[in-house]
């Protein structure tokens, strides 16, 4: 399928590589069908772009890349949702805001992103607690990772990720 | 809107498949048990709302904008304008 449009210009997206959220995101619920693209290998963020919508896309990038110990007490429903059977088939992604000086770029660790790599369902958790901040600044936390580091969940997020 | 009074233990039904109980009462605080569908998603209003709008700000970006994200990674630390903000103040 060809997508026309985006911010990427137009992409070619194969089918086996389409991610849904059968609920959206939260405030783009009618945005369902994503898919995840790796515009620079050499950066560790990824484009989540919509294929209901071209104009939509988020930047994303694994939280356990710079916080080795988020710990997500994933509500059980929000599993039921992708039809999760066990944790390791679960990739967690966060949407990071980039204002106009990315130095004060900001990680959503409250609402990550859950994907089932096994049917390539997703779902944005609501994590209900005080201790994830919908703007925690990641900057200096992966300045600091810079140099060869290893990547946790690296093999599932390239299994996830489409060619761009 | 719909409004029922209700007494501690007592419950609310909603269609076929959901119920609401009221479990205990502490002042200005109620806690609820909901039993609902798998499928269904439920949070807690404020949260929801809190990610709802982090979504919007996050959405769509330039790509210019991506690009410069590996600019950042190379920089030395620097202060961002709130930190310069709050040491003029």
């Amino acid at each position: 399928m060809l997508l026309k449009g985006t911010r990427l210009g137009d992409i070619e997206i194969p089918d086996d590589k389409i991610i849904t959220f059968p609920y959206g995101l939260l405030g783009f619920e009618e945005m369902k069908r994503y898919i995840l693209l790796t515009p620079n290998p050499s950066i560790p963020f990824r484009w989540l772009q919509s294929i209901d919508n071209p104009a939509l896309a988020f930047v994303v990038i694994n939280p356990l890349i710079f916080h080795p110990e988020y710990n997500m007490q994933i509500p059980a429903r929000q599993l039921a949702a992708i039809d999760a059977k066990q944790a390791s088939d679960i990739a967690v992604l966060v949407i990071v805001t980039v204002p106009e000086n990315p130095e004060e770029m900001t990680a959503n660790m409250a609402g990550p992103l859950l994907i089932n790599t096994e049917n390539r369902m997703g779902v944005q958790a609501v994590l209900g607690d005080e201790e994830h901040s919908t703007e925690h600044f990641i900057a200096h936390e992966l300045r600091d990772l810079q140099g060869p580091h290893p990547h946790p969940i690296k093999d599932t997020l390239e299994q996830l990720a489409a060619l761009y | 809107m719909l409004i029922l009074t209700r007494k501690l233990g007592e419950r609310i039904t909603i269609g076929d498949d959901v119920v609401l109980s009221i479990l205990e009462i502490h002042g200005k605080q109620v806690k609820i048990g909901i039993e609902a569908p798998k499928e269904m998603v439920i949070h807690r209003e404020e949260i929801y709302l809190k990610i709802q709008e982090a979504n919007v700000k996050a959405a769509s970006p330039d790509f210019a904008t991506f690009g410069r994200l590996s600019e950042a990674l190379k920089k030395t630390p620097q202060m961002t304008d709130k930190e310069e903000k709050a040491e003029e103040s």
